[in-house]
């Protein structure tokens, strides 16, 4: 207990919220594609951790907190299929914090049209994509999200290749790689060609 | 890379996607890798690889790069903060499991609430510079504490709520003080209370393009804009106007067994409480109208069959709010027709385009909601569209639907500016219907207004008359109302009621298009006129009612019968409900109108007929007229008490019923009984059934929202 007279029962279930909160906010939000939404997600999370003792989850937490948060996530889409979202997620303005403002700016171009291609791959790879940026490992994923790990492994694969022909990866990639960018492409392309 | 792969390693991933190949499974493995996700086997085996190929080493480069950018740009996404919202709820959920743990300890309970909310509250300032923590850090410690309290006595169990009602009662005194005296009168907080409008209004201007209906600002809890207001958002006084009303008393089934109401398919009620709670204000009791609020929602009745417009389908139950009291909630659906069936449309938009419309959720958003609808017409549908302010313009002469590219060029020059002076514009309105009416179709004016119609021909009276006498020529108008700050709400409404219309207030696209598009069939197509709806209750199972809601549409009993008497339409496939809340018969406590017993007569209960021992409750009366005839025809149904508790009500009783309880507390009905807001979301449990617009879940929302405007309801 803390002196306010919490009894560490609960403590933990606070601490919890600061911690997990905006990363199941941002995996939510992801899978969902609608911020309002995913805050309920996160809310019925967190109330049904209210429900569980801390003994049960011990070091299984963040993969719990993760699992409750798709399962409810997916039931709230099954139910709202056919709603047309009207709202485009926002990114911050300033997304990018150092460096010239030019190019911070052009950078934070580049990760809003990332994020946006994110958003338009399908459920599976999103999912995966998600998981995988907020930390877990393919094997946790797999947990989560009721498969095995080889399935994981091919769907990340998948969403990332995707990825990789947009544009905005493109760039981003050269920039990474400053004069060198104009070579990726046929290198990519030619990869395992014999 | 070389593709002989190992048969070993085609074991390993035997339970893979079967689509895969094999040279898929060996980049995903190179994927693997990059990403650090192979156990030291497989990365052994990798690397060997590796070293043999510059392919293969630039590939793992750039995919680990790849998948950094990926990270980083997921973990931008949008601007998400923390919700304080969510932290009440938790702070709630643990405090109401902690009062049932401790309910035999004498820990102070109070306390602990307020220490730890004021705790987090000073986190999530930290975390996100939210307003109310911003505030509570300004303040003494002393004073955060009771701020915190304030805002959280809701939330702290019962034992709290007994310890802070002292501060309680004293702080709605304040607020009463405020709401009479308007701004100068208010007392000790009103600097913080106009600190935090400012900062609400800018947190909302800078952050989300859409306020955040999950996550209100907890400003001053309680303010109602009663009183006129120093807002961001309406620089001038707000002239926002509301019809006063009386919640409908409970009568007694002996003196008066009769109880008769026109329907009303408006939801223009809802959609502005909406409005008021996504700015982080309660709003003004009489903006709410419960029936509005109950029919905004769909319900899963039947359709009718046979040749009747509208089925009827009544369903009794324990009444949420006041356990010993029963529930009856008459649900009336209209006939669907599909879009294929419907008849042409001819719709001339009235639009003010006065200088008040200016506003981004004014005549951009009816612009914005028109091309939508645009987009839905046919060849065989017409629109013309005028406009009015300082005069009256025929924008568009009546087009035909298909021509989609000359309607939008002209909604897209429409701009606001001037005064505003719609009397001929309502009738050069009528014109355009009239001639290019048609028949079996749907001709309806629709006026987008955001409340003045300083119409130059008339008086309200004159413009009603106007308004009715057009209906009764076939032509109906419509009102969508839009905006804030100068919303006539009363006057809105009458019309459209006039006008057998419909009147919608539209806050969003999402509900121009659900009011105008989605729902086009059953706001444009009536099915049947003057639909007034009759009760007899049965004195041997009722010793009294109430209508809930329907406060504007209440009729003489006379009136049912009398034709000449206007009353409410039904638009195809809409849900009309309406929820009576009934005393039993033998009940100790026989409402509330305190009456005084009657020394020379007793009730009349000996005279009762043979059906009252029918075991039925009551008898709905409908009268309805076809859209096209002046003579009503007559709909009788009768209903049992089934004995039911609330939760083995049907999930559309549940949820309507958790929706009327909601309006009952924001109008502070005398009849809420002890329901709060946390009884209400506890009502919508397990109730939202489809929801496949998720409405549903938006209400459960509002809710939330309103908890953190509302401590201790």
């Amino acid at each position: 207990m803390d002196a306010s007279g919490r009894s560490d029962t609960q403590q933990w279930v606070l601490d919890a919220v600061e911690r997990y909160e905006l990363p199941l906010l941002r995996f939510a939000a992801r899978l969902m594609r609608d911020e309002h939404a995913a805050r309920d997600v996160v809310q019925h999370v967190f109330l049904s951790l209210c429900g569980q003792s801390l003994g049960s989850l011990q070091d299984r937490l963040n993969q719990w907190l993760f699992a409750v948060c798709r399962n409810k996530a997916l039931d709230m889409l099954r139910q709202r299929e056919n709603t047309t979202m009207l709202r485009e997620a926002e990114f911050p303005e300033a997304a990018a914090r150092e460096g010239d403002p030019a190019a911070t700016a052009e950078r934070a171009d580049l990760y809003r049209s990332l994020y946006r291609l994110v958003e338009q791959l399908p459920l599976p790879q999103r999912e995966a994509v998600a998981l995988w940026s907020e930390g877990f490992s393919y094997r946790e994923i797999a947990e989560i999200g009721g498969t095995n790990e080889g399935n994981v492994r091919v769907v990340v694969h998948r969403a990332l290749k995707h990825l990789r022909e947009h544009p905005a990866a493109r760039q981003l990639l050269g920039d990474d790689r400053g004069s060198r960018a104009a070579a990726i492409r046929p290198v990519c392309e030619n990869r395992f060609s014999k | 890379m070389n593709s002989n792969h190992q048969d070993g390693e085609q074991m390993h991933h035997a339970e893979r996607d079967e689509f895969t190949t094999a040279r898929e499974a060996e980049e995903a493995r190179l994927t693997a890798y990059a990403l650090g996700q192979l156990d030291a086997r497989e990365q052994a085996e990798i690397e060997a690889v590796l070293a043999g190929s510059e392919s293969a080493r630039q590939f793992v480069a750039e995919t680990a790069a790849l998948a950094g950018h990926v990270r980083e740009a997921c973990r931008q996404g949008p601007g998400l903060a923390p919700s304080v919202a969510l932290r009440e709820a938790v702070q709630y959920q643990l405090q109401s499991k902690e009062v049932r743990n401790m309910s035999d300890t004498n820990l102070p309970t109070p306390v602990v609430g307020k220490r730890s909310w004021g705790a987090v509250a000073a986190k999530v300032a930290v975390a996100a510079c939210l307003l109310a923590a911003v505030v509570a850090m300004l303040m003494p410690a002393g004073q955060m504490a009771r701020e915190a309290a304030r805002r959280s006595s809701a939330k702290t169990g019962e034992a709290a709520e007994k310890t802070m009602a002292v501060e309680h009662r004293s702080f709605e005194r304040a607020e009463k003080t405020e709401a009479k005296q308007d701004f100068d009168g208010a007392p000790a907080f009103a600097p913080e209370s106009t600190r935090k409008t400012t900062v609400a209004n800018n947190l909302s201007q800078s952050g989300l393009a859409y306020p955040l209906l999950r996550e209100p600002i907890p400003m001053e809890s309680g303010r109602r804009p009663d009183s006129l207001e120093l807002g961001k958002e309406s620089p001038a006084l707000d002239t926002e106007e509301y019809d006063s009303i009386r919640d409908n008393r409970f009568l007694t089934t002996a003196k008066q067994p009769l109880s008769t109401f026109s329907i009303d398919v408006d939801t223009a009620s809802y959609s502005n409480v909406r409005r008021f709670l996504r700015e982080g204000r309660l709003p003004p009791r009489d903006a709410v109208r419960i029936e509005e609020m109950v029919n905004y929602f769909r319900y899963d009745y039947s359709p009718p069959t046979g040749n009747v417009p509208f089925a009827v389908d009544m369903e009794v139950a324990q009444c949420p709010w006041r356990p010993e009291n029963r529930l009856l909630r008459i649900g009336v659906k209209g006939r669907e027709i599909d879009r294929a069936e419907r008849g042409p449309s001819n719709l001339v938009f009235l639009i003010d385009v006065s200088g008040s419309m200016a506003d981004r959720d004014k005549l951009p958003l009816v612009v914005e909601v028109m091309k939508r609808l645009v987009d839905q017409l046919t060849e065989d549908d017409r629109v013309a569209i005028v406009t009015y302010a300082d005069g009256t313009a025929l924008r568009l002469p009546s087009a035909r639907g298909n021509e989609k590219e000359r309607i939008k060029g002209v909604l897209d020059s429409l701009n606001a500016g001037g005064c505003t002076n719609g009397g001929a514009g309502i009738q050069l309105a009528y014109q355009q219907a009239e001639e290019h009416f048609v028949k079996k179709g749907v001709n309806r004016v629709i006026l987008c207004t955001d409340g003045d119609l300083n119409v130059g021909v008339t008086r309200d009276d004159d413009l009603v008359r106007l308004i009715q006498q057009k209906a009764k020529s076939g032509v109906f108008l419509s009102v969508l109302g839009f905006g804030t700050g100068n919303l006539k709400d009363g006057k809105l409404e009458k019309i459209a009621d006039k006008g057998n219309g419909v009147y919608a207030y539209i806050d969003s696209l999402r509900e121009g298009q659900r009011v105008l598009v989605e729902q086009m069939t059953g706001s444009l197509i009536t099915i049947a006129k003057d639909v007034k709806l009759q009760v007899e209750f049965n004195p041997a199972a009722v010793a009294a009612y109430r209508l809930v809601g329907y406060e504007n549409r209440v009729m003489a009993n006379r009136d049912f019968h009398d034709d000449r008497k206007d009353a409410g339409e039904i638009g195809a496939g809409h849900t009309v409900t309406a929820l009576y809340e009934i005393v039993p018969a033998g009940a100790k406590h026989v409402g509330d109108d305190g009456e005084t017993p009657l020394k020379y007569q007793r009730v009349p209960q000996e005279n009762l007929t043979e059906h009252a021992k029918s075991g039925e409750m009551l008898t709905l009366r409908v009268r309805y007229k076809e859209p096209e005839e002046d003579e009503s025809r007559l709909l009788e149904f009768t209903a049992k008490d089934s004995d039911s508790r609330f939760g083995k009500a049907s999930a559309d009783f549940r949820f309507a019923a958790a929706v009327a309880a909601f309006g009952m507390i924001l109008r502070e009905s005398p009849h809420r009984g002890r329901v709060t807001l946390a009884a209400v979301e506890e009502f919508t449990a397990g109730a939202l059934g489809k929801d496949a617009n998720g409405d549903r879940a938006e209400f459960v929302g509002m809710v939330r929202a309103a908890r953190n405007l509302m401590p201790g309801r």
